[in-house]
């Protein structure tokens, strides 16, 4: 279903090969998972199928690539979209149009079909994958798992045999991931062909067929699934990938201990949603200082908001904070919280990673930002221009502005979602090291793996409210687990229920 | 093993269409962010010379990014076609395409390559705003025609001197002088940041 | 109901209309509004154009937009006639000036705020299809409504940072502007590399004439708007030439 044979690929921009000597056979109806380091060369292969090589990314191609019996470089990309569908990464950036039925619509518009015909089409893609709560919505109301699975879907809607989906899990919450996982379970039980560039494997246990492990452009073992699936995380780690299974992440030591008893105390938080009944309230939570604090919690839970509140980023909620100078509200100078949001490059501004830290300091103190840059490891990086950096080093440039602000409390939104290992090793070094000086350090997060390399207690929130909450002993690793395992499994079973009937 | 080159196409491509939406995009909102200074009237004439200064930020991106005629066109025709849909009149809808397409024959000139007819053609671009100044010129009268009955037409007619025919002319040449300073603070820019940043 | 620029929903929109009826009725009243003649039949015809906005708005449940603009145009007009009885000068100059700029705009930009908050990208889509706009002005015209709520989210985000750093580097107003946009732009770029990507590989751009699942269709209440909108042309048309 899809040759690849020798292929060589550099893009115009760059010096060295993104690929070189590749060869790679997926026979029809295998599900293939490409994994391997970030700038590793998988997304560039799926590019190489699904057409955008040669005809949007710019640079030398060499070798020889057959999909569907097709030659991508010989056809043009709508000749191809019939053959193979793709997803992408981030969901919010794919979407053309603005409510979901006429995204579904976008491919077979598209062709050309008959509206009458694309009607029919749509229903049994939105049976097939489970999407009819989600037709007619505006895309601006759903969620970043919901807007994947319609990418899914309108990626289903011309019938194509081969699925390209690039790292489509990267910025998912596990309930949302075990959804992906029906999906792709779905196509392959529809016998279609897909191949999938990913970090985390976890979720496609029994569904991949093959495990391709891919290290600078080049294919650098090819891993048979069960075998990969059985091993554990420290065998992974010499491969340079993240766990292979939840189990794997669970047999591991947890975690990092902190035994200091200060804290940032929140107290009396209140905050309402426009327009709606829902909303967060905190009567009190402490943060203790020297140490990370993982917030976990189920998509929708306010994890956020919560975040983004005690920043003082929200006008109109209440509550106080405390770092140990009596209560003050949430928006006070200088001494409020520090976020790194989700979306890290919407707080980079200045025209290097020094100036920008600089800046950051009360007093253009260039001593104390050369000892932060090196304390984060990010000295080589320092005159390099912060938007140019990659999604795990923006995040730790984003720290250190915190750090370098002073600030006591120190809030991450979802710092490692799409990262590799090494990178998320190196934000979670980042991490301890921002807390060994006395913060209270906060991480929102989905990544199990983080929590396990970084934090030291952690606090569960569902619907606007803390339920559990503790240091990450046994007791308290074990219950994080439970909660990431069920919130997985749940989906499972859906998803194995509907297999027999 | 033959190489394949990259595939060159002539003309828009739909990667251009896109580019070309999305940076018309960026300036109509710019613009409409300045124009809210507008609910202050006294500010009305000063928007001709800030909407240009900042739109030259996008525009000296937006050139690196599309380098095909008809791109200034197509933007000056959905500006104009934007303003007329959000109620401004039909007069955006002749400017808009006008100064569009007089913009991308400068930038032809140049090859869409020479950083001086970049500038120029945001210039040329920029006067395209008066559209939204025609109709108070136009119907400057009869916002006096009242004071007419009240204090004699010649009065009316004096007040309306102040705002001559011709007081246009030094809107469109102000709009066209802060379009090419715009744009270059825009290539000052493009050096420290897009083309560090690597999205130029 | 969500409320935005060509955001609008299915549900509870109260009177549905053609798009294509509606950028008719935009066009002709902001245009015959921002006219300078003000005589004869016109003297009929305005009346009832200023109250257009307020019945479009009423009739599609958008009250409060409604109540909003009628507020506005009363206000401008009681400003202009308070005005004349105890100001003089220049005062007096300023005031009706500005009244009166008031006055001109406020209805087709009233209407434009119906059209764009009535309708929905996909509706508009196929407006423009059955008016057989090329595909050079239609993908980009669709691409900049898609983006616009994502410039907006973008901003927030940013504008958050921005508040959150120690606010030495917003003093100076260039490099406000500067902390702003160079994020923006960046997002906004990155972001068109992917939604390019993801466009080209569902086959936009192919030589086949694109379908629309949305079907525009006028019915008998747009016939009756466009009627009362000829009307409203052709006496704006004559108007100047009967009477100068």
């Amino acid at each position: 279903m899809i040759e690849i044979k020798n292929a060589c690929y550099q893009y115009q921009a760059s010096e060295k090969n993104s690929l070189s000597e590749v060869n790679l056979n997926v026979a029809p109806g295998e599900v293939v998972c490409l994994t391997g380091a970030s700038g590793s060369g998988k997304t560039t292969l799926t590019r190489l199928v699904n057409g955008l090589i040669p005809h949007y990314y710019e640079g030398k191609l060499s070798g020889k690539i057959e999909v569907c019996g097709l030659t991508p470089s010989n056809h043009e990309l709508w000749e191809l979209a019939p053959k193979v569908g793709s997803v992408f990464q981030n969901p919010k950036t794919q979407f053309f149009c603005l409510d979901t039925t006429g995204e579904l619509a976008f491919a077979c518009e598209n062709q050309g079909i008959a509206p009458d015909k694309i009607r029919t089409r749509l229903k049994d893609v939105a049976n097939a994958l489970e999407l009819t709560d989600l037709i007619d919505r505006s895309c601006l109301s759903l969620s970043g798992g919901e807007k994947q699975r319609v990418a899914c879907g309108s990626a289903t809607m011309l019938d194509p045999d081969v699925l390209v989906l690039d790292e489509p899990s990267s910025n998912l919450d596990f309930a949302s991931i075990g959804l992906l996982r029906k999906i792709v379970a779905k196509w392959k039980a529809e016998g279609r062909t897909v191949l999938i560039s990913e970090h985390r494997l976890h979720w496609l246990e029994g569904i991949a067929d093959r495990i391709i492990v891919m290290r600078s452009g080049s294919v650098e073992r090819e891993i048979n699934s069960k075998q990969f699936y059985a091993s554990t995380a420290a065998e992974a780690r010499v491969l340079g990938l993240r766990a292979p299974t939840f189990a794997a992440i669970a047999a591991e030591q947890c975690c990092a201990r902190c035994e200091k008893n200060e804290f940032v105390e929140i107290r009396d938080m209140n905050y309402h949603y426009p327009q709606s009944s829902r909303g967060i309230n905190v009567s009190r939570i402490a943060f203790r200082r020297g140490g990370v604090t993982a917030i976990i919690g189920s998509n929708g839970a306010g994890k956020s908001t919560f975040a983004r509140c005690i920043c003082g980023l929200v006008s109109g909620c209440k509550g106080t904070k405390d770092v140990g100078e009596g209560p003050s509200p949430f928006s006070s100078r200088p001494r409020n919280g520090s976020l790194v949001m989700q979306d890290v490059s919407h707080q980079l501004f200045r025209e290097s990673v020094f100036d920008e830290v600089l800046d950051s300091t009360s007093r253009a103190d260039e001593h104390l930002t050369r000892t932060i840059l090196a304390s984060l490891d990010l000295s080589d990086l320092a005159q390099r221009h912060p938007l140019s950096l990659s999604g795990g080093q923006m995040q730790r440039v984003a720290l250190a502005t915190a750090l370098a602000s002073g600030r006591d409390l120190l809030v991450l939104d979802e710092p490692t979602s799409g990262l590799d290992l090494a990178h998320m090793e190196q934000v979670a070094a980042s991490v301890t090291a921002a807390a060994a000086e006395g913060r209270a350090v906060v991480v929102v997060t989905h990544d199990p793996e983080f929590i396990r390399a970084c934090c030291t207690d952690f606090a569960r929130m569902e619907d606007g409210l803390f339920v559990d909450q503790g240091a990450l002993d046994a007791a308290g690793w074990s219950k994080v687990l439970s909660f990431f395992e069920n919130t997985l499994q749940r989906n499972e079973e859906d998803w194995r229920h509907d297999g027999h009937c | 093993m033959p190489e394949t080159p990259s595939v060159k196409k002539k003309g828009l491509q739909p990667k251009d269409l896109i580019n070309i939406g999305i940076f018309t995009a960026l300036y109509f909102i710019i613009i409409m962010a300045v124009a809210m200074l507008g609910y202050v009237p006294i500010f009305i004439p000063l928007l001709s010379v800030i909407c240009p200064l900042i739109g030259g930020i996008p525009y000296m991106l937006y050139i690196t990014k599309v380098r095909h005629f008809g791109m200034v066109f197509i933007m000056g025709t959905i500006l104009g076609l934007l303003m007329g849909l959000g109620g401004m009149g039909v007069y955006a809808f002749i400017t808009g395409p006008v100064c569009g397409l007089l913009a991308d024959l400068v930038l032809r000139s140049g090859d869409y390559n020479s950083a001086g007819r970049a500038i120029i053609s945001h210039g040329v671009l920029s006067v395209w705003l008066i559209g939204n100044y025609i109709p108070i010129v136009m119907n400057r009268a009869s916002y006096f025609a009242g004071i007419a009955s009240g204090y004699g037409q010649e009065y009316a007619n004096a007040l309306s001197s102040y705002i001559p025919d011709w007081s246009l002319l030094p809107l469109a040449l102000a709009a066209c002088i802060a379009g090419c300073i715009g744009a270059v603070i825009g290539k000052k820019l493009l050096h420290k940041h897009f083309e560090r940043a690597g999205i130029a | 109901m969500k409320k935005g620029l060509f955001l609008s929903t299915a549900n509870n929109r109260g009177l549905v209309l053609d798009p294509r009826t509606k950028v008719l009725a935009t066009l002709v009243v902001s245009t015959i509004m921002l006219g300078s003649y003000n005589v004869g039949p016109l003297l009929v015809i305005k009346p009832l154009l200023i109250a257009t906005p307020f019945i479009m708005l009423a009739l599609s449940h958008h009250f409060r937009s409604a109540i909003t603009y009628l507020t506005l145009y009363g206000a401008a007009s009681a400003v202009a006639a308070i005005a004349e009885s105890c100001l003089t000068g220049v005062a007096l100059f300023a005031t009706l000036g500005i009244s009166g700029i008031v006055r001109q705009f406020a209805p087709g930009i009233a209407m434009g705020t119906w059209l764009v908050t009535t309708t929905s990208v996909s509706e508009f889509m196929a407006a423009c299809d059955r008016m057989h706009m090329p595909q050079a002005v239609e993908i980009p015209l669709v691409v900049m409504l898609r983006y616009f709520p994502a410039i907006a989210d973008d901003y927030r985000q940013i504008a958050a940072a921005i508040r959150m750093r120690s606010s030495k580097t917003t003093r100076n107003p260039i490099s406000a502007i500067e902390n702003c946009l160079v994020p923006l732009l960046v997002s906004a770029v990155r972001g068109g590399e992917d939604l390019s990507a993801s466009a080209l590989v569902r086959g936009l751009g192919g030589p086949t004439a694109r379908t629309n699942i949305h079907e525009a269709r006028m019915r008998v209440r747009d016939w009756i708007v466009i009627a009362f909108l000829a009307i409203a042309a052709i006496c704006a048309v004559i108007t100047p030439l009967l009477y100068y």
